[in-house]
């Protein structure tokens, strides 16, 4: 009736090699932190972040540094706070730009260093930035303004439609224009 | 109909009654243990075997499928979720239902044909307590454990055909599931090995339990767990993902 020391044995080795998957699942796999990692934390707002998620990477020089801790909505921006791991200095007038790895592959935030002579302490704001680019929006100026250098006649109205490309556009269409009558 | 209801009433009253004398005093830890042997760690190298297959075939089915779009890359994002979130539950728990299930029901059901559940009353030993308590407590013990086996062996099934023998990139394989593995992701798989664990073992010992009183009864007992365990895993998967999503 009683469970023999050899079940006992089992049981308790099946159970290590349970509780021992677990943890190599969260914290080896899934690279989920029980004890925050020292360092510290920097904040970014910018205009466009179209993707960034929470845990991904924050990159300088192309190394890992740290990672994306909480997006949030503030005045109308994005405001992106990141864990940067200890040990690494990053200065006041550095950049923080979001960049996609491949086409339609991850974002990440790459920092490349400024000229500024102090470093940024923990909860400062990095206050240059650089958004996301969308591939949509570049797309769409490049019908834009290849639609009007082909068809002259309603250069001017495709130019105006679009009123957010801004007077480089426009001057580029009025370019066109010049040509095409001259010819 | 009324007995239809009837009979439903009794099967959910079956398992509250053992899970009230599974908290309840008297405790027998050794019946435990030795069901825990039984149910869990003897459904280990099973487990282990279908983790490894399925790990495999993730690899060689995500490979070729990802390389169309050009992104190998995301291979072990791919491997790590489908096993963590749906694949790793549920195949563990139809798992344990063929080996510990079966056997489960048919031993319950032998018990009963035999006289022997009525024995125990005689002895006034409560027979829900004595036998099916500790098979569901080990059942919700073993099952998230099993689980976390079956994750990591088919993660690494995956890597080893993956990257090993398609030639997937190695570094965005585990960069890929450290990024997009979360907490949530392991807590969902979790709660479903735990109410997997518990369900498989209710119906089993359900089964076995009100067995009729002769040879086909057992053998009727048995199929009937399978059957309704495995339906009941996967429609019940359906639901929780969809809640828990």
């Amino acid at each position: 009736m009683y469970a023999s020391r050899l079940t006992q044995l089992i049981v308790g080795v099946f159970a290590l090699v349970g509780i021992g998957a677990l943890v190599y699942l969260s914290v080896r796999l899934g690279n989920i932190g029980i004890f925050p990692q020292p360092g510290y934390t920097l904040y970014a707002n910018f205009d466009n972040i179209s993707g960034l998620k929470t845990g991904d990477q924050v990159q300088l020089a192309g190394v890992p540094i740290g990672k994306v801790q909480s997006i949030s909505l503030q005045d109308n921006r994005a405001h992106v706070a990141m864990r940067i791991n200890k040990g690494v200095a990053i200065d006041t007038d550095a950049i923080a730009a979001i960049k996609t790895s491949g086409i339609i592959g991850d974002k990440y935030v790459a920092i490349a260093l400024g000229p500024g002579e102090h470093d940024l302490t923990d909860g400062a704001t990095i206050r240059h930035t650089q958004s996301a680019f969308v591939l949509e929006d570049a797309i769409g100026q490049l019908i834009n303004s290849s639609g009007s250098g082909s068809k002259s006649g309603e250069a001017t109205s495709s130019g105006n439609s679009t009123p957010s490309t801004g007077e480089a556009s426009n001057s580029k269409t009025g370019n066109c224009n010049c040509l095409d009558n001259s010819k | 109909m009324i007995e239809g209801v009837a009979a439903l009433g009794n099967f959910v009253l079956f398992l509250f009654a053992a899970l009230v004398y599974a908290i309840a005093p008297p405790y027998k830890p050794r019946l435990l243990i030795r069901q825990l042997r039984t149910i869990g760690a003897e459904s280990f190298f099973l487990v282990a075997l279908i983790g490894l297959f399925t790990g495999m075939v993730l690899g060689l089915q995500g490979y070729n499928t990802l390389r169309r779009f050009g992104s190998e890359g995301a291979l072990g994002t791919v491997v790590a979720l489908v096993l963590v979130r749906e694949l790793g539950p549920v195949l563990a728990a139809l798992m344990v239902t063929a080996r510990a299930g079966s056997a489960m029901a048919a031993e319950l059901g032998a018990m009963q044909a035999t006289e022997q559940i009525d024995a125990l009353t005689v002895m006034a030993i409560n027979p829900v307590q004595y036998l099916v308590s500790p098979r569901v407590l080990a059942g919700v013990i073993s099952l998230p454990l099993l689980t976390c086996m079956f994750d990591v062996i088919g993660i690494w099934g995956g890597y080893i055909i993956g990257v090993g023998l398609m030639g997937a990139p190695s570094g965005p394989f585990f960069n890929g599931i450290a990024q997009n593995l979360g907490s949530h992701d392991i807590a969902i798989g979790l709660y479903k090995a735990l109410v997997f664990g518990m369900v498989v073992m209710w119906v089993c010992c359900y089964k076995g339990y009100h067995a009729a009183r002769m040879a086909t009864g057992v053998s009727r007992a048995t199929t009937d767990a399978v059957v309704l365990s495995s339906v009941l895993i996967l429609a019940w998967d359906y639901f929780m993902t969809a809640i828990l999503l």
